[in-house]
């Protein structure tokens, strides 16, 4: 584990248990570190395992799913080894996530109040009285207009942007050292996209770190600063987040990058992938990547995974591409 | 041969609900030409979807009229409506939502043939493999169901049914949103391919700015079920006007170092 890192991920490998076949691997040793105060971007397609990765950090991941190998270092402690009971004390209290959909996320029949003094009382943070009080903090921090009196009401009576504040401010409430947001900005409305974001970035300046998974490559790059992408369960590139989108050096990563469309680019090329991601019950020998790649090349690709290493700096999972440190 | 192929003249569609009247779409006048691609923009609730529907005749406008190639769709009756119908269809947001699950892929594109009464069964599943194959599914793969394709090659199932019976307009609505980058890229492809070679005219809603720029001649804008703005692609985001469309384009938070943002 690296010296200043809050969470270290190491060799993390995730599977599906499935009937009368063979279990799938969902996260296929999956490495990274987060530090205080930095923004760390999971970018990948739907099945890369970017989800996966971090529900099995939490420990929230579905019954058919086990943890076959690796570590997850936070504070000392390995999150993937300490038990449910240990890792219920962390959970909402030192690491709490935000979800895409607030709608899902939240209890629809319990109140703000319910809802956000939730993680302060059960972990014995503080009395009922102290938590309305950080509760209603918490909801005007995030720009709710009236917190006293919105902290009476229930999820569903607040606009979509609303809610996902209130989640927000669920998260903040216990000043966790560690926030996973998934997708956080995908089920709102561009003009409130940022606000979200920048409630976000006030969290990361007064010390938190972020994991952010996003498919959204312009949220992360307005908001994180290093990122590491996944393809078919694995980390395929790891980069400061601006090198890596304006200079990409995995193939997959090029791809993504010459898929994207954007303002502006009305008259550059589209350059999509060809193929679909790879069907993880059918993973391709080697690099997972080849099967799509214009730059592979037999039968080395086909053979041969190329692994991540660990550090800083940039590095990508292939032999075809010259990586500076 | 009129040049408007669907024209809304002051279009409004008030929803009544418990919590009191909604006005969705609020005096709209919106036209898509003949072998042209509008683009209608706008965030969740601005009206848009509600406006796709208004001009494919699916609902009746509280007031104004819907002309579709020079017909008035509200005043026709249901048979002359059904006759219309094949020369409008329709691409949906979630492709797998859109197909009939328990129709395999040819059988899904197969089905509007046979409710229109076109040609006997094998022409229909003759004419049926050419589209499949047009859209880029492999026709080895025809007698699959749906579940056993991803989205984007459900999202392509789903425009090779559209276009069946030769449409004379198609109406996106969201066709991408629902899609990885990298596969809504290869369905953006597909559209442009479409649109060059059967000379469709689209209506193309999206709420992805990118997207619509990418595809649209014309953009109109829509916000709280009203039209702000409209004008041709290259004018709306180079020369924004409206207050809203400005704070839309302001929004977007760019790729690229380079982008021209």
């Amino acid at each position: 584990m690296s010296e200043d890192a809050l969470l270290s991920v190491r060799e993390l490998r995730t599977t599906f248990r499935r009937e009368g076949a063979e279990p799938l691997t969902a996260v296929d040793g999956v490495s990274f570190d987060v530090r205080r105060g930095q923004a760390l971007a999971i970018v990948g397609e739907s099945g890369s395992g970017k989800s996966v990765t971090m529900r099995s950090v939490m420990g929230i991941l579905p019954r058919t799913a086990r943890i076959t190998g690796g570590q997850a270092l936070f504070g000392g402690r390995d999150l993937l080894a300490i038990g449910d009971r240990e890792l219920r004390k962390v959970r909402g209290r030192e690491i709490a996530m935000v979800f895409q959909s607030a709608m899902e996320a939240m209890n629809p029949t319990l109140t703000l109040e319910r809802q956000l003094t939730e993680h302060l009382l059960w972990h014995g943070i503080c009395n009922k009285a102290e938590a309305r009080k950080r509760a209603v903090r918490a909801l005007g921090d995030v720009g709710i207009p009236d917190p006293e009196k919105r902290i009476r009401t229930y999820p569903f009576q607040l606009s979509g942007g609303m809610r996902q504040r209130a989640m927000i401010a669920m998260a903040m409430v216990t000043e966790p050292a560690l926030l996973i947001a998934d997708e956080p900005t995908t089920a709102v409305d561009v003009t409130v996209q940022r606000q979200i974001l920048d409630l976000l970035a006030e969290l990361k300046n007064r010390g938190t770190g972020v994991i952010m998974i996003t498919h959204d490559l312009g949220v992360a790059r307005y908001f994180c600063d290093d990122a590491v992408v996944m393809y078919a369960g694995r980390v395929v590139e790891r980069a400061p987040m601006d090198r890596l989108l304006d200079d990409p050096r995995h193939p997959y990563s090029v791809g993504l990058l010459g898929s994207g469309v954007e303002v502006g680019g009305r008259d550059l090329p589209l350059r999509p992938i060809p193929g679909s991601p790879p069907d993880l019950s059918h993973r391709p020998e080697g690099c997972p990547f080849h099967p799509r790649c214009a730059q592979a090349e037999l039968p080395r690709c086909a053979t041969e995974q190329e692994i991540l290493t660990i550090g800083p700096g940039r590095d990508a999972a292939c032999w075809k591409v010259a990586v500076d440190a | 041969m009129p040049d408007e192929m669907v024209r809304a003249e002051s279009v409004t569609k008030v929803f009544r609900t418990r919590a009191g009247e909604v006005r969705a779409v609020d005096d709209v006048s919106l036209t898509v030409h003949r072998g042209e691609t509008l683009g209608l923009v706008g965030e969740s609730g601005s009206g848009k979807s509600t406006m796709a529907r208004l001009m494919m005749g699916l609902q009746t406008p509280t007031s104004g009229r819907v002309e579709f190639d020079g017909q008035d769709l509200n005043k026709l009756p249901a048979r002359e409506l059904r006759m219309l119908r094949p020369r409008m269809q329709m691409v949906f947001q979630n492709p797998y939502g859109s197909l009939l699950p328990h129709f395999s892929a040819i059988g899904n594109v197969m089905e509007p043939l046979r409710l229109h009464e076109r040609g006997d069964k094998e022409s229909r599943r003759t004419k049926a493999l050419e589209l499949l194959d047009l859209v880029g599914i492999n026709t080895g793969h025809a007698e699959l169901y749906p579940r056993q394709f991803s989205g984007g090659q459900q999202q392509r199932i789903a425009i090779a049914r559209a276009l069946g019976l030769e449409p004379d307009l198609l109406v996106c609505d969201e066709p991408t949103s629902s899609l990885d980058v990298s596969i809504q890229a290869q369905i953006l492809e597909l559209f442009t391919d479409l649109r060059d070679r059967l000379g469709l005219s689209f209506l193309f809603i999206s709420h992805n700015l990118a997207v619509v720029e990418r595809l649209a001649d014309r953009v109109a804008v829509m916000n709280k079920g009203q039209l702000v703005e409209e004008s041709s692609t290259e004018d709306l985001f180079r020369a924004p006007q409206d207050d809203y469309t400005k704070q839309l384009l302001s929004a977007v938070l760019p790729i690229r170092q380079d982008s021209a943002l």
